[in-house]
């Protein structure tokens, strides 16, 4: 069967409207689902997103593409029947249905899976901390105007992020929660740390003085202690419970997520130390004291992994000291990230090093390459040693 | 910025556009088709405008789809179909405001438009961040009509 192939009517105006885009299996996956289920628009839109200078990313549900324009030196034609609307191309010399190009492309756009642009939360939420000394202010209602008056910047709200963190509403959500951030009237506010810790102690000594079970607390009876003893808001109590363990709304419950909160108490006693040192062994039993009895037995330092460093107090000692080293405060380039750590340290074991790449790497596969390409491994009785691999290009 | 792109609904997206014909809509999708030619059309205009609507060559192809030729002038070129590496999607722009403008040319789309075109006006008070270009999802292929062979001439046709 023959076709007239034609330019299309508006061929200017189409020019340039037409972008191909290279979908990975899982992507592809998604979509087919969508599309058969007759989906609702929620479950199959997808953003691009990107400020003027940074590259665009396109962010699913809940993962985040890197977007790469491949050239090719082909011409790729995209054809489909005249609209309906278009009469003048009404064949003349034969009966040959008419089929249009609508555009010619030469390039198609590919995807690869990327770690989400968090890191510019903790730019952008710089001394917006939300502390202590809010609570006097804080009767839910009046926060904006308080802030009005006394800030100038304006307010980061979540949809701010949204529209300038590079990642997806999942990553987004859960960036926001890894980095204790609350949304208070939509406003972002990273709480203190001394904050936090004290109301980590706060529901700790509550669970214990009313001798409530940490798998089933009462989320009102809870609040209610937490803001009557120790004026703590409630907006920022239920946060906190969110954070660390799951709120059942229906049932009115909060499960205490055990790790989570032990986590966070080692967290604190290591941020407090700031620059010193600590004994290994004097941590734990500080850590030990500070969650109590109960709880004790959860305290390891595998908890806190990708925020301390680990040595012999002195050469040829038994003795350890634990000094706090955090991973957000590292440099979120690859190359630069090796530079500091082998600044930090000459020498790394494999599992020394290995929590401190966590966040820039979307898998082990990829972690592993950026080892090859940055560090030199060598291996002995101990095990498997990275030192710096010397870079020429700066 | 954000700009959405959508994977609503294939109908919806491209109103304005017929089924191709019968051969053609088998090879992977029944609104578009995709051509790869090695090359470019090269067009000699004085005007971009003057190409609209010309008649570029025939496309022939059998209801099998084994023998596909594109024949432009006296040149023939062969083709083939070939399964692409991965899925593509063909992504088509549109103003948040055409919309409107371009349902209007079918009646059957139309309840369907006006979701779509509610969808995006909330989406836009939501996040008021949006450039107005938003992309949507004509189709996603997974065949193409590859042309890789060099034209032959056609003597007498």
């Amino acid at each position: 069967m023959d076709h007239n192939l034609r330019f299309s009517t508006s061929s200017n105006t189409d020019q340039g409207s037409y972008k191909l885009l290279e979908l990975p299996p899982e992507l592809y996956k998604l979509l087919e689902e969508s599309l058969s289920s007759e989906g609702g628009p929620s479950a199959s839109s997808f953003y691009i997103k990107g400020q003027p200078g940074e590259d665009a990313v396109l962010c699913t549900q809940d993962k985040t593409y890197a977007i790469r324009s491949v050239s090719l030196s082909n011409s790729i034609l995209v054809v489909t029947s005249p609209p309906d609307s278009d009469v003048s191309s009404e064949s003349e010399d034969n009966s040959f249905p008419n089929i249009i190009i609508r555009d010619q492309l030469h390039e198609i756009l590919e995807l690869t899976q990327a770690i989400p642009k968090l890191h510019k939360l903790n730019t952008l939420l710089k001394g917006r901390e939300y502390g202590e000394d809010e609570e006097d202010n804080d009767d839910g209602m009046n926060v904006e105007q308080v802030h009005d008056g006394s800030q100038d910047i304006r307010d980061f709200t979540y949809t701010d992020a949204q529209a300038m963190i590079q990642a997806s509403e999942a990553e987004l959500n859960r960036g926001l929660r890894e980095r204790r951030i609350l949304r208070i009237n939509e406003i972002l506010r990273p709480i203190s740390s001394s904050y936090l810790n004290k109301i980590i102690q706060f529901i700790l000594n509550t669970l214990a003085a009313l001798s409530l079970d940490h798998d089933s607390v009462p989320v009102e009876k809870l609040c209610t202690t937490l803001a009557d003893e120790h004026d703590v808001p409630r907006i920022v109590s239920v946060q906190v419970m969110g954070w660390f363990g799951s709120v059942s709304e229906l049932e009115g419950r909060w499960k205490m997520e055990v790790d989570a909160v032990v986590r966070e108490a080692g967290l604190g006693i290591l941020k407090d130390a700031q620059d010193r040192s600590l004994d290994r062994d004097n941590l734990i039993s500080t850590w030990k004291d500070l969650v109590g009895d109960k709880f004790a037995s959860s305290v390891s330092l595998d908890l806190l992994a990708g925020n301390y460093l680990i040595a012999p107090a002195a050469p040829y000692s038994d003795h350890q000291v634990v000094k706090y080293f955090s991973i957000s405060s590292l440099p979120v380039d690859p190359a630069q990230r090796f530079a500091d750590l082998f600044l930090t340290r000459s020498k790394w074991k494999n599992e020394d090093i290995v929590p401190f790449l966590s966040d820039i790497a979307v898998n082990s596969k990829e972690r592993d390459k950026m080892l090859l390409k940055y560090a030199r491994a060598t291996t002995n009785a101990e095990g498997v040693w990275y030192t710096s691999r010397a870079q020429y290009n700066g | 910025m954000l700009i959405p792109v959508t994977f609503s609904s294939y109908s919806s997206s491209s109103s304005n556009t017929q089924k191709l014909p019968p051969s053609l809509a088998k090879i992977s999708h029944d609104e578009v088709v995709l051509l790869d030619l090695q090359g470019t059309l090269e067009i000699d205009s004085s005007h971009p405008t003057e190409r609209d609507g010309k008649l570029i060559g025939t496309l022939s192809i059998d209801n099998d789809l084994k023998r596909i030729a594109l024949r432009i002038g006296h040149h023939l070129i062969e083709g083939k179909l070939v399964n692409l590496p991965k899925p593509l999607a063909i992504l088509h722009r549109s103003q948040a405001s055409a919309c409107t403008s371009e349902s209007q040319w079918t009646n059957e789309g139309n309840e369907k438009d006006e979701d779509v075109l509610m969808d995006g006006q909330e989406k836009t008070i939501a996040t008021a961040k949006f450039s107005g270009a938003q992309w949507n999802t004509m189709a996603i292929v997974k065949r193409k009509i590859l042309f890789s062979k060099r034209p032959t001439p056609i003597v007498g046709g």
